[in-house]
C-alpha cells in the first residue's frame, strides 16, 4: 500500500476547476516529483493536498482519509513547504522552527529536533536569534524546509523549492533534500520546474498537463523516452 | 554542471555578531530576576507616590490606566495577530453599558458587574471575530468599522434600558467604595485609582504570559504569514476567533472601569468611532506588539493634547497635535516602546536559558538548570537516541 494515495482529485478557485481528477501515489520513503508547465496545476495540487483549498476526490495518507483541515493534515504526518517559502519574517529563526512544531506537545523532542536541523543547516544556528526576514533567499528556503520537518512528517511536500534561488544554491538544497530522504526515510513529493535537477532526485515522476496527469513513470523511463523528454522536459 | 559541484553551495553568511558575555541576561537568572523585582518595586513606589496627588491628577491617571487596558486589548488582535480593528469602541462601550445598566437598572454592586462585562464582551468579540476567517486586511477593518458605527445606534435604540440619547447617570451613591477600604464616597477617586492600577497590572501580566506562550507564537505566525502558519499546523481559525474574544474582553474590562470613573454614559460621548481611532493612535504611538506600548500610548493620547494646547493655544493646538503625530510616526514607526527596545538591545540582550546561541559563549553558571559537564557545541547529528 502506498503512503499517499490520491484518486480523482479536483480542486480550483471559485467555480472553475484547475484540477480535473488527478491520480497519484507516493510510496513510503520515496521521492516523487511532479513536473509540468506553468498553469498545469502543480501548486494547486499541493495546496489541495495540504488542505488549503476546498477539494473533491480521495486523499489518503497511510490508508486514512486526510480531510481538509490544514492542522489535521500536519498532525496526520504530511507537511508543506509553501511556494515562496512562507517565511514568518518578524519571528526569529528559532521561533519559526517552533511554529513548525505547532501540532506537537513534547518539549524535549522539539528541542532535540531543533538541534537536529541546526546541525543539518548550521547557518540557521548562527542566525537563530535573528528575524527570519533578514535571511537570504537560500537561507529562508532552508528554514522553510527545516520548519516543515519540525512536525516530523512521514511525507514532505515541497512546492518549487528552487524558486528564485541561484542554481548553485538549488543544487545544495536538492542534495540536502536527498540526504534527508535517505537518512530519515521521509518521503518527498516535490513540485519542480527544473526537470533535469528533479529527475536526479526522483524515484517516480508524475507529469502534469492542464490539470491532469499526462504520464507517470520512473525517472529512468522519463530520461529514456525521447518523445516525452523533448515535449515536456526540454533537453 | 559538474564543475561547480564541489564549490560551497551558498555564499558563507557573515557570522551573527557573537553575544559578548556580560551583556547577555539569561531569562530567569539571578540578575534578570533582580532587575524584574526592582522594576516592579519602582512601579509600586510610583503608584504610592501618585496616590498622594490631588484627586484631579489621580483622576487623570485613572483615565490613563483605563485607556491603557483598552489599548492592551486592541494590541492582542491588531498588534500581535495583525487584524486591524476599528470597532473596539463598541467593546469599550459594551463593557461600560453592561456595568452602567446592571448598576442603575438592576441594583448590582459595581464591582460584581465587571466579570459580567468581561463575559459579554468576550462573546461579542468571538462573534465579531467570525468574519476574520474569510475577510482580510482592509475589508476586515471595514467590518469592524461597521460594528463601531452601529454601537451608539444600538444604545439609542434600546433607550428604556440604556437611557438612550439622554444618557445614563450612575449616582455616586451606587459607586461607594466597599467599607473595608475605609475610603469615603467623596474620595472614591482613590479607590478607582487603585482598582484600575491593579487591573492594568493584571492585564499586562496576562498579555505578557499569553504572548510568550505557544498561543502567542501562533498569533504572531498568523500575522506574519497566514498561509505558512496554516501549512505548519497552526489552527488559524481558532487563533483568530479566540484572540478577538480575549481582546474584546480586555477592552470591555476597560469600559466597565470607565463607567465607574465617569459615572455618566452617553452614546455620543466616549463610544463613537473617535474612541476607536484614539485606541489605534495610542497603539501605534506606544508601539504595536509590545507589552508596554499600550501604557505609553495611553499617556500620549491623554497628555499630548494638553501639551500642544499649552504651546499653541486655540484651534491651532489641533494642528500642532496632528503635526506631532505625523512627526512621531515618521521618526518612530515602531512606536516609542518599539524604538526603545531596539535601542536597549544595543546595550543588553535577554535570552532564554536554552537559547542555542548560548552554546557558543560561556554558559551563565547561575542560569541554566542543568550545568552538565558536556562541551558546548553541536551534538552529533541524526543520532535518534542521543541522551540529552
Amino acid at each position: 500500500m502506498s503512503l499517499l494515495e490520491v484518486r480523482g482529485l479536483r480542486a480550483g478557485y471559485g467555480a472553475a476547476d484547475v484540477l480535473h481528477g488527478i491520480d497519484l501515489t507516493v510510496d513510503e520513503g520515496e521521492v516523487a516529483v511532479v513536473l509540468g508547465a506553468n498553469g498545469a496545476g502543480k501548486t494547486t495540487t499541493m495546496k489541495a493536498l495540504a488542505g488549503m483549498l476546498p477539494r473533491r476526490g480521495e486523499v489518503r495518507l497511510g490508508g486514512a482519509e486526510l480531510g481538509t483541515r490544514p492542522d489535521r493534515v500536519v498532525a496526520a504526518g504530511m507537511s508543506l513547504v509553501p511556494q515562496g517559502r512562507g517565511t514568518l519574517a518578524t519571528l526569529s529563526v528559532l521561533d519559526n522552527l517552533h511554529v513548525g512544531a505547532a501540532t506537537r506537545k513534547d518539549r524535549k523532542g522539539i528541542a532535540e529536533d531543533v538541534e537536529r536541523w541546526f546541525d543539518t543547516f548550521p547557518v540557521l544556528r548562527e542566525r537563530s536569534g535573528q528575524s527570519a526576514g533578514l535571511l537570504s533567499g537560500g537561507e529562508q528556503q532552508m528554514l522553510a524546509v527545516a520548519r516543515a520537518l519540525m512536525s516530523r512528517p512521514q511525507l514532505l511536500l515541497c512546492d518549487e523549492p528552487s524558486l528564485g534561488l541561484a542554481p548553485i544554491v538549488v543544487q545544495g538544497l536538492f542534495a540536502t533534500l536527498g540526504a534527508i530522504n535517505a537518512e530519515q526515510g521521509t518521503a518527498l513529493l516535490v513540485v519542480e520546474q527544473n526537470a533535469e535537477l528533479a529527475l536526479d532526485l526522483a524515484h517516480r515522476v508524475h507529469l502534469l498537463e492542464v490539470g491532469e496527469v499526462a504520464a507517470t513513470g520512473t525517472a529512468e523511463d522519463f530520461r529514456r523516452d525521447d518523445a516525452v523528454r523533448r515535449a515536456y522536459l526540454g533537453f | 554542471m559538474t564543475a561547480v559541484a564541489d564549490r560551497p553551495t551558498t555564499t558563507p553568511a557573515p557570522r551573527g555578531r557573537p553575544v559578548a558575555p556580560g551583556r547577555v541576561l539569561v531569562r530567569g537568572s539571578a540578575a534578570h530576576r533582580g532587575l524584574q523585582v526592582a522594576g516592579l518595586l519602582l512601579v509600586v513606589a510610583l503608584l504610592v507616590w501618585a496616590s498622594t496627588w490631588p484627586l484631579f491628577r489621580m483622576g487623570q491617571l485613572t483615565n490613563v490606566f483605563v485607556l491603557a487596558i483598552a489599548i492592551a486589548g486592541l494590541n492582542l488582535v491588531t498588534g500581535y495577530t495583525g487584524l486591524l480593528s476599528i470597532g473596539h469602541s463598541a467593546f469599550f462601550g459594551l463593557g461600560a453599558y453592561t456595568t452602567g445598566v446592571l448598576v442603575v437598572q438592576y441594583g448590582f454592586d459595581a464591582m460584581l458587574t465587571v466579570p459580567v462585562a468581561i463575559g459579554f464582551c468576550f462573546v461579542a468579540g468571538l462573534l465579531v471575530g467570525l468574519p476574520s476567517l474569510r475577510i482580510h486586511g482592509l475589508y476586515l477593518a471595514l467590518v469592524t468599522l461597521a460594528v463601531g458605527v452601529a454601537f451608539p445606534e444600538l444604545v439609542r435604540r434600546f433607550d428604556d434600558l440604556t437611557g438612550g440619547a439622554a444618557g445614563l447617570v450612575i449616582r455616586a451613591r451606587l459607586l461607594t467604595p466597599p467599607e473595608w477600604t475605609g475610603i469615603s464616597r467623596a474620595q472614591r477617586g482613590i479607590w478607582l485609582f487603585w482598582v484600575s492600577a491593579i487591573a492594568l497590572v493584571l492585564v499586562l501580566l496576562l498579555v505578557r504570559n499569553l504572548t510568550r506562550s505557544r498561543a502567542g507564537l501562533a498569533m504572531r505566525a498568523v500575522r506574519d504569514h497566514e498561509l505558512a502558519a496554516a501549512a505548519q499546523g497552526v489552527h488559524v481559525a481558532r487563533v483568530k476567533i479566540l484572540t478577538f474574544g480575549l481582546s474584546a474582553a480586555i477592552t470591555g474590562l476597560a469600559g466597565a472601569l470607565f463607567a465607574m470613573y465617569v459615572g455618566a454614559l452617553a452614546p455620543d460621548g466616549s463610544f463613537t468611532l473617535l474612541k476607536s481611532i484614539e485606541l489605534v493612535t495610542g497603539l501605534v504611538l506606544g508601539g504595536a506588539a509590545t507589552l508596554l506600548g499600550p501604557v505609553v500610548g495611553a499617556v500620549a493620547v491623554v497628555f499630548l493634547p494638553y501639551l500642544t494646547s499649552l504651546v499653541a493655544p486655540g484651534p491651532v493646538s489641533g494642528i500642532a497635535f496632528g503635526v506631532l503625530l505625523i512627526a512621531l510616526v515618521f521618526l518612530m514607526p515602531e512606536g516609542v516602546v518599539g524604538r526603545a527596545q531596539i535601542a536597549l538591545r544595543r546595550v543588553v540582550t535577554v535570552v532564554d536559558a536554552d537559547h542555542p546561541a548560548l552554546a557558543r559563549t560561556a554558559r551563565d553558571p547561575g542560569g541554566p538548570p542543568e550545568p552538565d559537564g558536556q562541551q558546548p557545541g553541536p551534538p552529533p547529528s541524526t543520532d535518534e537516541d542521543q541522551p540529552r
